[in-house]
């Protein structure tokens, strides 16, 4: 051994000679389709093997990995007429029950991982359902993926700016006005009931507000200077909640005031964006009771008698 | 005499053999000789220096192999898929998240998949892993510092697919159940039992700190299960900017120009929180149980600010 790897001459007792020339010959195959004189020159030029191959000898190679598990077919004279390895026994392969498994913690962390570590993970997926060709692994990776219908190279871009909180340009494919440009200080990229969002301050409307990103169709251009944004109005909405709830459902707006000993919590949400809070409080149902401001406790109050109504006279 | 074409070379087919072997990551040393016993009387006397001059070739190919305690472990495969350093990130990232499920049969899928793919990569690949081990951080703490017995629990009887009866807390109040185990949900914060009630035909997601106790019943379940579905109308600005979700379908707008869903596959309780967020932009249609629970919920809220 230590003198075949000092003189690179084959000491035929020492190695098997023939199992090397059937590696090098499978290697050949796996890089690209080839001819017989192709593989012969490689052989030639190889510093260990330095012989040439006979027809006849080839083919038993040929044979030989075909009965390992390789399947070799002959292209066409027009394309080459050259050996191509369709597969082999080493590929990389994917059984159903790993397919289940890796959707299933697809599906569990989804949630809980920053936004560009599920991109990398989308996209690794994504990368392993072209290499593998199973047919299960694509289904499962189209139904589960949470990237449906977003681009997630422009997600990425808009994470980016978000870490920077940038002052950005986006066109947005609005469903009712069409495409129209919104100017905002970005704040984050998150998912909410499934959607993907980018929230921010909008400068437009001069609230905090947020963008499908399936609706973005690209970010048009970034502010080196972020505006100033003084006169945008908070509000400041306390709502009393069961604190079943509470631990489980509170977004990252809502604080904790006071815990009551009735198992309920007094929750305060502050935002910009009315529209998000009064959202939220429905969503809560009959365990939220809106305590401050007056006007917020009117609006609600007006939301759910009107819903009632629609209710009560049949209409959809 | 065998024609040209069906001439094989023995020597190949051993050292494929030997390789798919070791591709399994262990491969038990007796095995690995008995590839290279006599073909006829299946001694294996000589086999050992056969063994070594093969495993002499596989070195020359920069192919690694070890040995401990009678069993070879392959390190490296010397026909490495092209791995990027983003992929090896996520490789890393399942790895960390491994241990949200439980300990059995679906985790070891996953590890053993992991392990294929770390067996073929490359140079680069390799240090990029080395770089990312134990780096990336994925916060189970939340699941595990008061639910990783239930999760487990859950998982069990998922795996079981027998009948439950499940007591838990819905509202503040004790509720039973008898149900199907579907699957274990992670949501932000939350993880939830997803169950089928064939009584109903309703799914539903029970927060796992929500429940009290679960028996299992001597009742395998079946296979196939139909949920009620959930027919809403969507109104106004809603209607045209809304985007389906997973297991809702639309035939379109109505006269009115409300759009028309149906949604089959989300828990009530949870159905009917998103739809109250849309607030008087959307109503229920049907099931008629449904919509009167709906409108059960509206009347409470309402009653709130009695």
């Amino acid at each position: 051994m230590k003198e075949f790897m000092k003189t690179k001459t084959v000491t035929y007792n020492l190695m098997s000679f023939t199992g090397f020339k059937a590696l090098y010959f499978f290697s050949l195959l796996l890089e690209a389709p080839r001819s017989y004189e192709e593989i012969n020159e490689a052989f030639m030029q190889h510093e260990f093997i330095k012989e040439s191959i006979s027809i006849d000898t080839f083919r038993v190679y040929l044979t030989s990995l075909k009965r390992a598990g390789c399947e070799i077919i002959k292209t066409r004279r027009v394309e080459g007429g050259k050996y191509k390895m369709l597969s082999h026994p080493f590929q990389l392969k994917i059984t159903d029950d790993q397919v289940k498994s890796l959707v299933k913690i697809y599906k569990m962390i989804s949630k809980n991982i920053e936004v560009d570590e599920l991109v990398i993970l989308d996209n690794f997926l994504q990368k392993l359902t072209t290499m593998l060709d199973n047919e299960k692994l694509v289904e499962a990776y189209e139904t589960t993926t949470a990237f449906k219908g977003v681009d997630k190279s422009l997600t990425m871009e808009l994470y980016k700016h978000c870490r920077k909180k940038s002052q950005i340009t986006i066109l947005y494919n609005s469903p009712r006005n069409g495409q129209k440009k919104f100017q905002v200080i970005t704040d984050k990229v998150g998912f909410s009931n499934g959607k993907l969002y980018l929230y921010g301050t909008g400068l437009d409307y001069k609230q905090y507000t947020y963008f499908p990103v399936g609706r973005i169709l690209k970010v048009l251009s970034v502010s080196l200077k972020k505006s100033e944004v003084e006169d945008i109005k908070t509000y400041k909405v306390g709502y009393e909640l069961s604190s079943n709830s509470a631990s489980a459902r509170l977004c990252d707006e809502e604080a904790i005031k006071e815990i009551k000993d009735d198992n309920t919590v007094v929750v305060e949400y502050v935002s910009s964006n009315l529209f998000m809070i009064k959202q939220k409080i429905l969503s809560y149902g009959s365990s939220c009771k809106v305590l401050y401001p007056e006007f917020v406790k009117d609006e609600i109050l007006q939301t759910l008698n009107s819903m009632k109504a629609g209710y009560l006279n049949g209409k959809a | 005499m065998a024609r040209l074409s069906e001439k094989y070379n023995d020597s190949v087919i051993k050292m494929f053999k030997l390789l798919t072997l070791l591709l399994h990551g262990e491969a038990d040393f007796k095995d690995v000789i008995e590839i290279f016993a006599d073909e006829n009387d299946g001694v294996i006397q000589n086999s050992h220096v056969i063994l070594n001059k093969y495993l002499n070739t596989l070195k020359i190919f920069c192919i690694k192999i070890t040995k401990q305690k009678n069993k070879y472990y392959l390190l490296n495969m010397p026909f490495n898929v092209d791995f990027t350093e983003d992929d090896v990130r996520a490789v890393e990232i399942l790895k960390a998240s491994a241990p949200l499920m439980p300990a059995g049969k679906v985790r070891k899928n996953l590890l053993n998949f992991i392990k294929d793919i770390e067996i073929r990569y490359d140079e680069k690949a390799r240090v990029a892993s080395n770089e990312f081990a134990g780096k990336s951080y994925i916060d189970l703490s939340f699941y595990f510092a008061k639910c990783r017995d239930q999760i487990l629990e859950c998982e069990k009887f998922c795996a079981d697919k027998q009948k439950l009866e499940i007591i838990y807390l819905s509202n503040g109040e004790e509720t039973s159940i008898i149900a199907s185990p579907k699957e274990v949900k992670y949501f932000n914060r939350r993880i939830c039992f997803s169950v089928y009630s064939q009584f109903n035909d309703q799914l539903t997601e029970i927060p796992i700190d929500n429940i009290k106790s679960i028996k299992q019943l001597p009742i395998v379940t079946k296979n196939s299960s139909h949920t009620t579905s959930v027919v809403f109308a969507l109104k106004n600005r809603l209607a045209k900017s809304y985007k389906l979700k997973d297991g809702e379908y639309s035939n379109g707008f109505d006269k009115d120009g409300n759009l028309i869903v149906a949604n089959d596959a989300e828990d009530l309780d949870m159905l009917i929180a998103r739809l109250m967020r849309y607030g008087e932009n959307c109503t229920i249609l049907s099931p008629k149980f449904l919509r009167d629970r709906m409108l059960d919920v509206i009347s409470k809220c309402i009653e709130n600010y009695d």
